[in-house]
């Protein structure tokens, strides 16, 4: 058993919290007393040698918890621990602890989870958090209070009230946005929930801001003060006046943190495929890592400071594009100063840096899961995947995990973190059941990319008396069966084997290209956002990447990367992209989804602003590294390089420039890189699409986004939930632009790279519509080449030049599936 | 004076101890004005505790006899003193381990590393009202001395106390003092006292 031991000035004191202790745990536990100075220590002081040999029985045998009061005895405990290493007493780094918690409380609350036989770490976690009950009784410890304050700047503050408008609140996404803004300026920038009565916090922390719990309709105020207040104070106001960078309206409503299965079903559908095997607990596929010892405080921060800088570095690199953002918003976590300040403390203090790291993400990801705003509640997740990768960091054995069972199994799991989806080994984990999540939460996206079966929010289910039991699970359904009888075990299995042969034939067919039964040749690629992606498509057979969205390579930074940055990171995924060519799509996006290194001014409209290459021709510097980069990163590949968002043709003849630029800048610094490359635009903006023909001659190919070309043709914004059912790539309309751009093209290259070519159906309108060449998700391109190949290109054409006369997207599908 | 042997480091804590006890009151006062007021009280018992154990035994070396003094200073002193002084002489025991005797570059180069062990373990920079600011300009003096060690030693001495009555105006930043914050300004440190006074005893032995 874990023992404790107290250092005390007085003797009196530690008897008599010994006495306490004794209450809770009985006459027989481990607990020794270093306490007083002198012949019978009865004077007040503290004594290291004998601090030192009241240890050493500890090392020998289960180890202590040491707890302290103050002043001296700090200073004597921690000169015992040099005692015993200058004897040379073993194992005295992996048994011994000393912990910065309150004595009384501490050793009530160590004393209790040592009884019931809590290991060392367990016993200095309960130690360390043995304040908290008192806090809450007395009610004094508002979190924010808590958090360290960062030198406060003097001098006048400058100020301003607002209302927060966001539908909820100052939660990841705005916070973040918020704090990266409030980082760029030298000013002390602190934020107040004048409605929560919480704070003043630093809005530079986002655990700080998120502490402050802003919920919609909350009054906050904004003070700041410092060198640069003006300009900063300029810059908060139209963040806040932009809502803190968020969308106005419905399509704002993120989905729920956790997902409720439909009637009759026992989860929620979150990664196609059927799995029918022995379940297992996750943690138990998960190898147990050791703690290394402690060697001194320096050496534990060096350790920290280490691993912080390796994740934060893997999160930049594998930041997944996606409109949450979560990767950025979880590196921004690891810049905290407020999560860093506490770990420092205890590493300070003599913990280990595992358990000090431990103990504070423990701390807040607990803080995080008892708000009451859902979305803040799934922080928690985040905060625990980066508490992960961070202490496997430290293991020393680096952060790379492996998650395979052996022999393979259904993995059982609260809620899947992005970095243990990411280390499924998808030939050994047979399917995820987890007990909450979502089926847009980053795993369950890796879990799809990966093609592991998963359903989420299984809560019915008695997680406990799963593992070992045979489990059969449909992740396109949400149907799970506990221990199925023959029949419907065998029912599917048949299912299984159903999907495994349609896979089967998309593998076996995957390397040949797709030839339509009138003999046309479809292309089809696939869309890489970030390195998995580029994995994906290579195994699925895709003949090249007709859209790589190169977003994934500046969403995670707060400064601007560097050209060399940029050129490190689109290596990574151009590494793992499949032979072919790669159209390399520039920076897409517009005051919607800004980054915190470029200057973008709040709008109205911003899907109708400055976005894509607009955005591009503003930050003009900008715009010559990221094609700097890109032709450096190419090198040795068929890059085709691409504008988002052209709409004349004067647009593309300057856009054209600055890559001729990039080309005779690294040509004249003699920096190796690809050349020549094929440059074209987007077909996206309706002007683009009406007059494509002034284009041909300043445009080596067109690729038609569909989502965007959709947006705009019919007036209806995308993800705006209250016009989401007018957003149909088949909407005659449409169709009728993208035969129009077909015709145009001029013997130009047309490739359609929206969603519309991910869906076999709506592929084969756009064959219909004349295009010849899909850019489709990675993992759509076997059943997209599948379908090519059933269909006759010329028959399509027919049946599509009556049916853009329709009136509507469905009257296109019912004649396309009328007679196939 | 060149060499500062095993009988001469005796001699120095002996005078050490000796007016620790006629400084007592002195020490204690100060310590009360900015903190727990036994300051006096427990370097009085911790050196009549390393006198005793000297006079038991004899020491083969300075590394030896300095080795005795930290570990009777460790377990007696039962203040903050107590590791930091404690500490102090083992740091100078080691470095003086197989040593008969010092001479002035020995002799600064042990104390710079009973310095820096002070420092290690109680966190405090020059400026934070503590032995460090009493201390470091001491040896600063002593290593500008030269080779004679009546002269470096005295010349440490002088600048220690300089030093510790230049405490007074300074804002505590470490120990129980820091609690008063703004209150400790006015008072000289008890410890920066207590480390001249070594000072001046290595300095008188070091005459004699």
């Amino acid at each position: 058993m874990i023992g404790i031991v107290l250092v005390s000035h007085s003797k009196a004191l530690a008897l008599g919290i010994r006495e306490l202790v004794m209450q809770m745990v009985g006459p027989e536990f481990p607990l020794a007393i270093a306490a007083g100075v002198g012949d019978d220590f009865d004077e007040v002081g503290t004594d290291a040698v004998h601090v030192a040999e009241v240890l050493k029985p500890f090392c020998e045998g289960d180890g202590a918890v040491v707890l302290m009061d103050l002043g001296s005895a700090v200073l004597s405990a921690q000169t015992a621990l040099d005692l015993l290493e200058a004897e040379e007493i073993p194992d005295w780094q992996t048994k011994i602890r000393l912990c910065s918690a309150p004595i009384v409380e501490a050793a009530v609350a160590a004393s209790v989870a040592a009884n019931s036989g809590g290991d060392l770490d367990a016993v200095l976690r309960e130690a360390m958090s043995a304040l908290l009950p008192k806090e809450s009784q007395v009610g004094d410890a508002d979190p924010v209070v808590a958090v360290p304050a960062t030198a406060a700047a003097t001098g006048d503050a400058l100020g301003f009230e607002t209302e927060i408008h966001n539908p909820h609140g100052l939660h990841a996404r705005p916070a973040a946005t918020l704090v990266q803004a409030a980082s760029k300026f030298a000013a002390d920038v602190q934020l107040t929930n004048l409605t929560g009565g919480r704070g003043p916090a630093s809005a530079r922390s986002l655990t700080s801001v998120a502490l402050l719990q802003v919920r919609k309709g909350d009054r906050v105020r904004f003070e700041v003060r410092g060198a640069d207040a003006d300009a900063a104070l300029k810059a908060l106001q139209a963040l806040a006046d932009d809502r803190f960078g968020e969308a106005e309206g419905p399509g704002a409503e993120p989905v729920a943190a956790v997902a409720m299965p439909a009637p009759g079903k026992t989860g929620v559908p979150a990664s196609e495929g059927v799995a029918v095997g022995r379940a297992e607990r996750l943690d138990a596929a998960i190898p147990e890592e050791p703690d290394a010892p402690v060697e001194n405080a320096a050496k534990e921060r060096a350790r920290l400071d280490a691993a912080v800088r390796q994740v934060a570095d893997d999160l930049k690199e594998t930041a997944v594009h996606d409109a949450t953002g979560i990767f950025a918003a979880q590196a921004l976590v690891l810049s905290d100063p407020a999560l860093l300040e506490g770990v420092h403390a205890k590493i300070a203090a003599g913990a280990a840096a595992r358990a000090a790291w431990r103990t504070e993400t423990t701390r807040l990801a607990e803080a995080y899961a008892a708000m009451e705003d859902p979305y803040l509640q799934a922080r928690a997740a985040d905060l625990k995947d980066i508490a992960m990768r961070v202490g496997r960091a430290m293991s020393g054995t680096g952060a790379a995990l492996k998650i395979a069972p052996e022999p393979p199994a259904i993995l059982l799991v609260d809620e899947l973190l992005p970095s243990e989806a990411t280390a499924c080994d998808p030939d050994k984990v047979l399917g995820i059941l987890a007990r909450t999540g979502s089926a847009s939460a980053h795993a369950a996206i890796i879990a799809r990319t990966l093609g592991i079966p998963m359903v989420v929010g299984a809560a019915r289910l008695d997680f406990a008396g799963l593992p070992g039991k045979l489990i059969a699970m449909d992740g396109g359904t949400g149907e799970i069966e506990v221990e199925p009888n023959a029949e419907v075990a065998a029912e599917f299995r048949a299912r299984q084997e159903k999907r495994a042969a349609e896979r089967a034939a998309f593998d076996a067919a995957k390397d040949r290209p797709a030839i339509t039964s009138d003999g046309a040749a479809i292309e089809v690629m696939a869309n890489v956002g970030n390195p998995l992606d580029a994995k994906s498509a290579a195994e699925n057979g895709a003949e090249g990447v007709g859209l790589l969205r190169t977003e994934f390579a500046y969403l995670p930074f707060t400064e601007t990367p560097s050209e060399d940055d940029q050129v490190r990171i689109l290596g990574a995924v151009l590494a793992n992209t499949p032979k072919g060519p790669v159209v390399v799509r520039t920076l897409d996006v517009g005051a919607d989804k800004p980054l915190a290194f470029l200057d973008q001014p709040k709008e109205a409209n911003p899907f109708l602003g400055v976005r894509g290459v607009r955005l591009s021709f503003r930050n003009p510097e900008f715009f010559a590294a990221s094609l700097r980069a890109i032709l450096r990163a190419g090198e040795g590949r068929e890059i085709w390089v691409m504008f988002p968002m052209i709409t004349s043709p004067e647009e593309m003849i300057r856009a054209r420039g600055f890559v001729e630029a990039a080309h005779a800048d690294l040509e004249k610094a003699r920096v190796p890189h690809v050349w020549p490359v094929q440059i074209g635009m987007m077909v996206e903006v309706p002007a683009a699409a009406l007059t494509l023909e002034q284009f041909v001659d300043h445009a080596d190919f067109f690729s038609i986004g569909t989502n965007d070309l959709t947006q705009y043709v019919l007036a209806a914004e995308r993800g705006n939930a209250g016009v989401a059912e007018m957003q149909d790539a088949l909407h005659p309309a449409v169709l009728r632009a993208v035969r129009m751009i077909c015709e145009k093209a001029g013997g130009r290259h047309v490739t359609v790279c929206g969603d519309a070519a991910s869906d076999p159906v709506a592929a084969s309108a756009l064959i219909g519509a004349g295009v010849r060449s899909l850019s489709v998700r990675p993992n759509q391109v076997g059943a997209v080449k599948a379908k090519a190949r059933q269909v006759s290109a010329a028959a399509l054409e027919a049946k599509l030049a009556k049916l853009v006369d329709g009136a509507t997207a469905n009257d296109v599908r019912a004649g396309l599936a009328d007679g196939g | 004076m060149s060499e500062f042997s095993v009988s001469k480091a005796v001699a120095w804590i002996k005078a050490a101890s000796a007016a620790l006890e006629k400084e007592e009151t002195r020490l204690s006062d100060l310590d009360a004005a900015i903190g727990d007021g036994d300051h006096g009280a427990n370097m009085r018992r911790g050196f009549v505790a390393v006198v005793k154990k000297l006079d038991a035994a004899e020491s083969a070396d300075l590394g030896a006899l300095y080795k005795t003094v930290g570990m009777t200073l460790l377990s007696t002193v039962g203040g903050a003193s107590g590791p930091l002084y404690g500490g102090f002489f083992l740091e100078l025991g080691k470095r003086s381990m197989g040593r008969p005797a010092w001479d002035a570059a020995a002799m600064v180069d042990a104390l710079k590393g009973g310095l820096a062990d002070i420092q290690k373990r109680g966190k405090a920079e020059l400026g934070d009202k503590t032995m460090v600011d009493a201390l470091s300009p001491a040896l600063d003096a002593m290593a500008g001395a030269g080779g004679d060690l009546a002269a470096a030693t005295k010349a440490a001495a002088a600048a220690a106390r300089d030093a510790a009555t230049k405490t007074a105006p300074l804002l505590a930043r470490k120990g129980r003092a820091s609690y008063l914050g703004e209150r400790s300004i006015g008072h000289e440190d008890p410890g920066a006292n207590s480390l001249a006074l070594l000072l001046e005893t290595l300095s008188t032995t070091c005459e004699a």
